[in-house]
Formats: C-alpha cells, sequence, structure tokens
C-alpha cells in the first residue's frame, strides 16, 4: 500500500512538472505570433478535394488581431471551415484546456515537443489538439485539431522569411470531407455510364503567402 | 436568287403570326423571374448545392455572379423551350393545310422540295433567335445584375470551378449544341407538319414524344440502356457537357452526331412524305 501511494505521488509529480513545462513551450511559441497585431499577404490557393475540381486561386488575406480574417479573392477559393489560425485560437484561452507533454518527435528531420491539449468543457466544439513545436526555435511545426462538427484538421507549417514572426510561408491543410451526395434534380446525369473515379475523404488545401506586409 | 425569296416569304410568315412573339416574351417573363428570385434569395439556392461540402469547407468569392446565373437560367429553361419552338414549327405545313393555302402554294412554280426546304432554314432561323435571344437575356442581365466571375457548377461527379476567363467560348459552345437540340426539335415538328391538316396535332405529337423520350432516358430500367443512348432527348442537356471537366470532346462528338442523325431522318422522311402529299383532296 505504502508502495502504491508513493508511486502515485511520483506519477502526479511528474505529470504536474510535464504539464508546468507543456505550458511553456506553449507560451514561448505563442508569444512570437500574439506580436502579430496585424498583417495582409498574398496567397496562392491550391485545393486537391475529392469530388472537386478548382484551378490554384490567387487571393489576399487580412489580418487583425485577435480574431479578425478576411479572404479578398476574384476568383472563388476554397478553405477550410475552421480558420486557418484556429490551433491560435485554442492556444490563446489559456483557462480551457489542460495542456500535456507527450514528448519528443520528429517533425521533416526537426526535433519537435509534443503537446496535447484537452478541453476542460465538454461544450466546446473541439475534442482534442496536438501541436508539434520546434524545440530550437519555437514555432509550430504541425497541428491536429479534432472537433465534434468538422472532423479532424491537420495543418502543417512551412517557416522561411518570417520566421520572427511565427508567419508561415507555406501551409499544408488537410481536412475531412464528407462523402459527396448530390442534391437530386440539380445537376442531370447525362453521361451515367462514365466510370466514377474513388474518391478519398481527406481534401488538401496548400496556401502559399508571399508578399507579407506585417503591423 | 429564288430559294432566298421563298424562305424570306416563310420568314415574313413566321414573323407575322401573333404566336411567335409569345414565345419571346414568355422567355423574357420566365428569365426575368428567375433572376429577381437569385436576386432575392440566390444565396440559400447556392447553399443548397454546396450542402455537401459546407460542414468543413467554406466558399470565398463571388459565387452568386452572372456567369452562375446564365447556368442557372439554362437549365432551366432548354427544358421548357422545345415548347415554344413547336409551337411555331409544327404549324408551318399542317396550318397552310387547316387554311387551305397550300394547295395555292403547291400551284407556284416552285418544286415541293425547294418549298419545304425554305420552310426548315425559316424554323431554324426562328430557333436560332430564340437560342440568342435565351443568351442575350441570360448571360446579359445575369452579369449586368451580378457582375462576372467564376462559375461553379455542380455535375454528378463532383463540382467544378471554372475560372472567369474560360467561360465564354464554353457558353458560345454550349448554345451552339443548345441550338442543334432545339433545331431537332424544329425538323420534327415539321416533319410530324407534313403528316397532319391541322396546327394542334403536330405540336401535341412533338412534345408527347419529348416527354416520351424523356421518360424513356431518365427511367433507371436495364431494359431502356440499349436504346437510351440513341434517344435525341438524351443529348438534348449536352450542352452541360461544355462545362464539364476534363473537358468531354469525344460524348459532346456523340451527341452533335446523334442529334444531326436524326435531323437527317426527320428531313428526309418530310421530303419523301411531303413530295407525294395528296393536296387534291
Amino acid at each position: 500500500m505504502k508502495n502504491f501511494f508513493s508511486l502515485t505521488f511520483l506519477i502526479l509529480t511528474c505529470a504536474l512538472s510535464f504539464g508546468q513545462n507543456a505550458q511553456q513551450i506553449i507560451d514561448a511559441a505563442e508569444k512570437k505570433y500574439t506580436a502579430v497585431k496585424k498583417f495582409t499577404a498574398d496567397v496562392n490557393i491550391q485545393s486537391d478535394i475529392p469530388a472537386m475540381k478548382i484551378l490554384p486561386a490567387q487571393a489576399q488575406i487580412k489580418y487583425a488581431s485577435p480574431n479578425q480574417l478576411e479572404v479578398v479573392s476574384k476568383s472563388i477559393v476554397v478553405l477550410p471551415k475552421q480558420g486557418f489560425r484556429e490551433i491560435q485560437n485554442i492556444v490563446s484561452q489559456k483557462n480551457k484546456y489542460t495542456a500535456v507533454y507527450m514528448g519528443m518527435e520528429k517533425i521533416n528531420g526537426k526535433n519537435t515537443h509534443l503537446i496535447t491539449l484537452l478541453p476542460l468543457s465538454d461544450q466546446e466544439d473541439w475534442i482534442m489538439a496536438k501541436l508539434w513545436i520546434d524545440a530550437s526555435e519555437s514555432l509550430i511545426l504541425q497541428s491536429q485539431t479534432t472537433t465534434k462538427s468538422s472532423g479532424t484538421l491537420k495543418v502543417k507549417y512551412q517557416y522561411q522569411n518570417q520566421k520572427k514572426w511565427a508567419l508561415p510561408d507555406v501551409m499544408t491543410i488537410e481536412v475531412d470531407v464528407q462523402k459527396f451526395k448530390i442534391p437530386k434534380g440539380i445537376a442531370t446525369d447525362l453521361h451515367r455510364n462514365r466510370e466514377v473515379k474513388s474518391q478519398g475523404n481527406t481534401g488538401k488545401i496548400t496556401l502559399t503567402f508571399s508578399n507579407y506586409k506585417i503591423n | 436568287m429564288k430559294p432566298f425569296k421563298n424562305v424570306y416569304n416563310e420568314w415574313v410568315k413566321i414573323i407575322a403570326k401573333p404566336r411567335s412573339y409569345l414565345g419571346i416574351g414568355a422567355i423574357t417573363v420566365l428569365v426575368a423571374v428567375i433572376v429577381f428570385a437569385l436576386k432575392a434569395d440566390g444565396l440559400s439556392f447556392i447553399s443548397f448545392v454546396t450542402a455537401s461540402f459546407e460542414q468543413t469547407l467554406t466558399f470565398q468569392g463571388q459565387v452568386l455572379n452572372g456567369n452562375l446565373v446564365a447556368f442557372i437560367v439554362l437549365q432551366m429553361l432548354v427544358i421548357h423551350v422545345p415548347l415554344l419552338v413547336a409551337l411555331i414549327t409544327g404549324d408551318l405545313i399542317s396550318g397552310e393545310s387547316a387554311m387551305g393555302t397550300l394547295r395555292l402554294l403547291l400551284t407556284q412554280p416552285v418544286s415541293r422540295t425547294q418549298i419545304l426546304a425554305s420552310k426548315y432554314i425559316a424554323g431554324s432561323m426562328y430557333t436560332a433567335l430564340i437560342v440568342i435571344w435565351l443568351g442575350i437575356l441570360a448571360i446579359g442581365l445575369g452579369r449586368g445584375m451580378f457582375g462576372t466571375g467564376d462559375l461553379m457548377v455542380l455535375n454528378s461527379d463532383g463540382l467544378v470551378i471554372i475560372p472567369e476567363y474560360d467561360i465564354t467560348w464554353r457558353y458560345i459552345g454550349a448554345f451552339a449544341v443548345a441550338f442543334l437540340a432545339l433545331n431537332t426539335v424544329a425538323t420534327l415538328s415539321i416533319a410530324l407538319s407534313c403528316f397532319s391538316d391541322n396546327s394542334v396535332g403536330p405540336i401535341v405529337a412533338t412534345m408527347s414524344i419529348i416527354i416520351l423520350f424523356t421518360i424513356i432516358g431518365t427511367l433507371d430500367v436495364s431494359v431502356f440502356d440499349s436504346i437510351r443512348p440513341y434517344l435525341f432527348t438524351t443529348h438534348m442537356a449536352s450542352w452541360r457537357s461544355f462545362f464539364e471537366d476534363p473537358f468531354p470532346i469525344e460524348e459532346i462528338k456523340n451527341s452533335v452526331w446523334v442529334l444531326l442523325s436524326h435531323q437527317a431522318a426527320f428531313w428526309i422522311i418530310s421530303f419523301v412524305y411531303f413530295n407525294r402529299k395528296d393536296i387534291t383532296t
């Protein structure tokens, strides 16, 4: 019995100490991008979504802290419903989640801290979020958010010119796409014998940013 | 110059009939109603189309624009326009027969083949007028009221977004194929008109054939699988193929071939019958 309590105490101490580390790691990453109050950037959007054919489109993104985002484009562009700064919004609400340090993982050859965020309330739309934060530069290299309404959203970030602001040059967003259902009577199937290619259920949207104007 | 004069005479007869303006008026009112409805509540129509994607994705940019409005107008009206065409072309010979002017016409020093050909050409001109007017209204009114932009089209295997710069030639092609489809209806009704001595019969018969063929074409029963590709009604919607990606050129060629074959068949039947038609009784 005595050994059991000692072991429990040890595990809790470890968990608490790692939990504190997890928050510190998140804070270090957050410090970089919270310095950005507003920015505009040109963005090239390439969409590879099952049952959808769309050419790459050019747009301008306007962001103002904390959560105002506007996409201006002459073309029709497709973006994930969860905003492209979704993980940053979750991270900013510190009193609404618990951060758990899960260990180190390699992402594209770089050492990263893997941190899992769990919401404190079951009223939140998100169920779980994972962050892979660069151990040396405190940059979010990858995130994965699982939501009740939209499935899983996975985002990969590549940084080059705007590292100090933690603004990516390339973002690759993977979204769960429901099986495409055609509303009856909307489209006529003229060539009904045509072979329909099998469609996956993950859509990929690649955003390539340029001409950042920050603050 | 006589053939042109015959065509001119037939054209004058068409435009002199008040019912010729019924089709143009009906198209004008219908397009205006559709455009008004889309202006008032077009976004809910769009969300109905994009509902399958909107749980995870969002569409930014001007989705409801003149190009989409023109596409919706075409989709809604091309089904109904055959009636407006048949209303005129189904009367071209049987109307004269009913009024007793056919005898007078055939006593002129012009061959029956020439007379029938001039009626066909005049009927095609009226069909072209209807299609051009539909195009002017759909694209002109649509772009005038909603602006321009990329075109989002829902096909049976997914959503296609066509960039603005790639749309105009597709509309020209689509209207050309729509004309071909409507002209098939016109030739059918003129052919039926040769067999009748009253105006209503060929018009009703044309619409009945279209309805019958459309039902056969849409019924998902395997027994019709072998004949479905040869029905002209199956190819009346082939104008939509211009808005697919990849561009189905072979399927469009096939549709054009089927429509032209039907027209040729209707021409031959009507020429053979009309040249032997007894007008003395």
